[in-house]
């Protein structure tokens, strides 16, 4: 008998405490795994956000460091220039990365930090119970844009693969969805590039990754997965954005 | 090595190196920038890396990590800077990493004025950030001290696994003087750093994480406990003052940093004059040095205060003399530095002109 | 302690299901998972198939999400909903080994890394 699939070694034995099918368990899986089959476990080092994913520091098999809200990007800049040989990796929900943290996010791209960012996208605030999120389609109802969001006022979702892509200094931006086996085989090729590009020094590296929050949105978990399908990738186009080795 | 004429922030800048740091992040606000713009000339050359971070918010940010990494590391910045940075301070101290940060303070509140002032006495002593914790203050009042006290500012950040501030002043900061750097050891007894986050293949053992979030009531208490733990142990051994002239005082000026040396000059004067007045000088500003007061209080008729503040320091005299002697207080404030004769009025004033 | 269910042929349905699904498992009951069952001709050789993959849930951790429901492409899992796991939730099963092509689809999908897939 060959183990066709077994729990990552990248992964610590204290059960996830996410709700019933939200994706951060598949991504915290992709990651873990690339980890162990990069053969970095060793060296790595993730940063935790503040949101659902604030007890990464619990989940994956290595040393880590709990960061303020939205100041990832920054904290593993601190410990990138203490540890250049350190694999330095943040985990960031769209409130974390797009909201409190932009200028932190924008400005470790611009640096070229050698960091790798896997950026969680569900679209709305989970840890604080479903608050509308930068990343918030028009129209999607939120508890603090009850009446849905309005573009006069609250604007549009912001795109952040898209933004980070004007930044010279950034080695890949790929943008990818776990709703199904082939597409999170595919998102974890690109997490696995991305801590390649560190690996290699090739600069700033960040997945985006399409998630959903079935609690906030109010579907089960298996709808949820088919309104990242139908719903998400319009406004947030699976790709990749930035590839300093060229190819997809 | 020999005395060398620095600036202020330069000295300090050129201490933190010798001490051993090799990381600074920052962001330029007037009247600091010598210290990055210092840190970014030599800090590469001593293999080091210096960062000017985004913000004030980033910076400190990067300091934690840095720090949770096992590293010697320095932040410098000037009262609005200070502000943004309290959070991460908090961060700091509730997960116990050693750091120096130096505030090169101006006048406030907001943007203020960029001239000196010592209006942050309470954001350094009494918090500045959310929580309980302190941040162990020293107040040096010239450039040698300065620079002394920036290294020994990291021995003690390293000792009790704090955040140490260097409390300056622009004045301070933009003075030119002459500094000695002697060659510097780390205090021999420094505990090892077997809690810094390396990769677990580096340190060969259990993985290592950097946090301060507990959730469960009881471990926050007994965290927060552990830490109080600390700040009395800072106060049984990392008090510091100087007492000057206070033997024979009638009036015991109590005064720290710059307007301490302004206090000098004028207790020169007012010997002069017949008037004794004499000096209590807090170089720690937390742990206050209470003991102090002890010391002298039995000799004056009264304290004088002196501050670039509306009254700060004042109220732990207050809790000093414990309503002992009377205390008056002499404030000057939104940038503007005191002279020596100013205070001498002062004396005047409160002993009546002199025999 | 999380239990750990080993299915094998004999055990792939759940105690309470559709009666056609008990009629299958007892014309196999006897049957041993490496042989074909006995309903061939014996005028045709006898082939070896290989035994079903083995599909371990490590069942206290699951939360009844369903993903790996609807990823299988055999379509041979479903929630136990005659009993709740130590979490209180509807544990996900396997309820018809047979089926199971080893893909690990399910094993891959799962937040919660409960299933293990060998073959």
């Amino acid at each position: 008998m060959k183990t066709v699939y077994e729990k990552s070694a990248g992964l610590t034995d204290v059960p996830l405490h996410y709700c019933p099918g939200c994706t951060h368990g598949i991504i915290h899986k992709l990651v873990a795994e690339s980890l162990v089959e990069l053969d970095v476990l060793g060296r790595a080092i993730v940063v935790a956000p503040v949101g659902c994913a604030v007890f990464a520091y619990d989940y994956f098999n290595c040393d880590a460091q709990e960061a303020a809200h939205g100041r990832a990007p920054a904290v593993a800049t601190g410990i990138k220039r203490v540890h250049p040989d350190a694999i330095v990796f943040t985990y960031q929900g769209d409130g974390d990365l797009a909201s409190i943290g932009t200028a932190e996010i924008v400005h470790a791209a611009m640096r070229g930090e050698n960091i790798t960012v896997i950026f969680v996208n569900n679209a709305i605030y989970g840890m604080t119970g479903g608050q509308m999120a930068p990343t918030t389609l028009v129209g999607q109802s939120t508890t603090t844009s009850p009446l849905g969001r309005n573009r006069i006022g609250q604007g549009a979702p912001l795109r952040i693969c898209e933004m980070l892509a004007t930044i010279e200094a950034t080695a890949y931006l790929a943008r990818v969805s776990v709703h199904t086996v082939p597409r999170l085989t595919a998102a974890k090729r690109a997490i696995k590039k991305a801590f390649q590009m560190q690996i290699e020094r090739k600069g700033f590296s960040l997945v985006e990754v399409l998630s959903t929050c079935p609690t906030n949105w109010g579907l089960s978990p298996v709808e949820a997965l088919r309104w990242v399908e139908q719903t998400m990738i319009p406004v947030f186009p699976l790709g990749v954005f930035k590839d300093l080795e060229g190819g997809t | 090595m020999a005395k060398k004429l620095m600036k202020g922030n330069e000295a300090i800048a050129a201490a933190a190196i010798n001490a051993g740091c090799r990381y600074f992040f920052g962001y330029p606000i007037t009247p600091q920038n010598e210290i990055p713009e210092y840190m970014s000339r030599e800090l590469p050359k001593a293999g080091g890396a210096y960062v000017q971070a985004e913000s004030e918010v980033a910076a400190i940010n990067m300091v934690y990590g840095a720090a949770g990494a096992g590293a010697r590391v320095l932040t410098s910045s000037s009262s609005p800077g200070i502000s943004l940075m309290q959070e991460g301070i908090s961060y700091i101290a509730g997960a116990e990493l050693p750091c120096v940060l130096v505030n090169i303070m101006r006048a406030g509140p907001g943007l203020g004025g960029v001239q000196p002032s010592q209006a942050d006495y309470f954001q350094a002593t009494k918090g500045g950030g959310h929580g309980d914790y302190h941040v162990l203050v020293l107040a040096p009042a010239n450039l040698q001290e300065a620079a002394d006290l920036t290294q020994l500012a990291f021995d003690l950040a390293d000792r009790y696994r704090n955040p140490v501030m260097v409390l300056a002043d622009g004045m301070i900061g933009q003075l030119m003087e002459p500094v000695e750097l002697s060659p510097y050891l780390p205090a021999a007894d420094l505990p090892p750093k077997d809690w810094a986050t390396t990769g677990t293949a580096a340190s060969g053992g259990r993985r290592r994480v950097i946090n301060s979030l507990y959730l469960y009531p009881d471990q926050l208490e007994q965290h927060v406990r552990a830490l109080y733990a600390k700040y009395a142990a800072m106060e049984r051994s990392e008090v510091r003052y100087e007492l000057h002239q206070c033997e024979d005082a009638d009036v015991v000026i109590v005064a720290y940093g710059t307007t301490s040396r302004i206090a000098r000059s004028a207790i020169e004067k007012c010997r002069s004059l017949g008037l004794r007045a004499g000096l209590l000088r807090p170089i720690t500003l937390y742990p206050f040095p209470f003991a102090a007061f002890e010391r002298v209080i039995d000799r004056p008729q009264g304290f004088l205060v002196v501050e670039m503040s509306m009254g700060q320091m004042l109220d732990d005299v207050k809790i000093a003399v414990a309503g002992r002697k009377p205390i008056a207080f002499y404030g000057r404030t939104g940038g503007i530095v005191p002279t020596p004769e100013e205070i001498v009025k002062q004396v005047q004033a409160l002993l009546g002109g002199g025999p | 302690m999380i239990r750990q269910r080993r299915l094998r042929s004999f055990f792939a349905i759940s105690p309470i299901s559709p009666a056609i699904d008990a009629v299958k498992t007892a014309s196999r009951a006897t049957a041993s998972p490496s042989v074909v069952p006995t309903l061939i001709s014996s005028a045709l050789p006898v082939r070896e198939k290989s035994p079903p993959p083995e599909v371990i849930f490590a069942e206290d951790l699951c939360k009844g999400c369903e993903l790996c429901v609807t990823v299988c492409p055999t379509k041979i899992l479903k929630l136990d909903m005659t009993r709740v796991n130590a979490r209180g939730y509807f544990p996900a099963i396997v309820y018809n080994l047979m089926e199971c092509s080893g893909c690990g689809s399910c094993a891959k999908m799962c937040p919660d890394s409960v299933i293990t897939v060998r073959r």
